[in-house]
């Protein structure tokens, strides 16, 4: 849901306005770099990839009139981030998402995911999910693997132990990866 | 290296889902942290147990001091609660507990404590000792015999080596004035 000042800023883009984008960046732009740093662990090439964003969601709105404004311009942030990430060299990586990535892909490797089954699809099935989570098992579990945020930072965030966000992720991986077999998606 | 399936995925989760969790406000930092919290608790709950232990064994001192004494239960639980009132620690009451012995080897000091010579103020204000034995004439038969005419009867005072006589000590009927 948009709130008045997101939906002022989506006006501007539609009006083809430049100050949508400083707007976009005044509110936003802390968020984007965090998401851009936690996965490139660099400030010029998570500087570079905010910028890619701001672009990305100019291209995009319009005709997009996203729902969620700050979902929107985080999902390009993160897509762009992780695009990046794929292009890098290796010794550039950040060695924390790295570890994540591997991680979620215990979840569901690629060569166990179902052909007929899209990234849309498996998306979806995510969500739904985690709907069926833990407020806070959820809430970790995305600022984890969608944020990318490392495990002290979430620690911090939530006032818990490092080892108990460690042992969240490690069950909710384990729950997701059993849902995601009884759904099919796991081959 | 290739982003897994599921990461990308990722990025199609529910904006809600994603706007929840951005939005989720940090919990309020309390003055300890959650790492630290079970050690301070833990420190908490030893001090207060310390503590406890440490009254509990102030009153068995007192208990202890007060029990072998003839005073009745009522004298012994009014002068605990005095002593308690008073702010008396063990430390404070331990040099109670050493009756100091004469050369004679008569014990004195105050009567709560059993002492042979019983630590009291003569009738021209002078610390000296009486006899436990003359103090109790009060509750003896022959109390009739040793009162005066006034209803009076009066004992040595003595220094702490129950010879040398320092002053008088009165009794009014068997009552301390």
């Amino acid at each position: 849901m948009n709130n008045i000042d997101d939906l002022k800023i989506i006006d501007l883009y539609f009006e083809r306005d430049e100050q949508a984008i400083k707007e976009t960046d005044a509110k936003y732009g802390k968020l984007c770099h965090s998401i851009a740093y936690n996965i490139l662990n660099n400030h010029e090439d998570s500087e570079e990839c905010v910028n890619d964003t701001y672009v990305g969601v100019w291209n995009a709105i319009p005709p997009t009139r996203p729902n969620n404004f700050m979902s929107f311009v985080c999902k390009i942030a993160r897509n762009l981030s992780l695009k990046r990430l794929e292009f890098m060299k290796r010794e550039k990586r950040s060695q924390a998402v790295l570890v994540s990535l591997d991680e979620l892909e215990t979840v569901l490797p690629d060569n166990r995911f179902a052909p007929y089954t899209s990234i849309e699809e498996l998306g979806s099935l995510i969500s739904s999910f985690l709907r069926n989570q833990k407020d806070d098992a959820r809430k970790v579990f995305i600022r984890k693997y969608y944020f990318f945020d490392s495990i002290r930072d979430i620690a911090e965030r939530y006032s818990y132990t490092e080892s108990k966000v460690r042992n969240m992720l490690f069950h909710t991986r384990n729950r997701l990866k059993e849902y995601l077999k009884k759904e099919g998606v796991y081959l | 290296m290739k982003v897994p399936k599921i990461v990308d995925a990722m990025n199609y989760l529910d904006d809600d889902l994603i706007f929840s969790a951005e939005k989720s406000e940090p919990k309020k930092v309390t003055f300890i942290r959650t790492k630290h919290r079970f050690a301070v608790i833990l420190a908490a709950v030893l001090a207060t147990l310390f503590l406890m232990g440490a009254g509990y064994y102030v009153n068995q001192v007192l208990l202890e001091k007060v029990r072998n004494t003839d005073m009745s239960q009522k004298e012994i639980n009014r002068l605990g609660n005095a002593l308690e009132e008073w702010g008396f620690s063990d430390e404070n009451i331990s040099d109670l507990n050493e009756l100091q012995t004469n050369k004679n080897g008569l014990t004195y000091g105050p009567d709560a404590l059993g002492a042979d010579l019983i630590e009291v103020i003569s009738n021209d204000g002078k610390l000296g000792y009486v006899y436990r034995e003359d103090l109790e004439i009060s509750e003896r038969d022959n109390i009739t015999d040793a009162l005066t005419s006034d209803g009076q009867f009066t004992i040595n005072v003595y220094d702490c080596d129950g010879e040398t006589v320092i002053g008088t000590f009165t009794l009014t009927d068997g009552k301390e004035q």
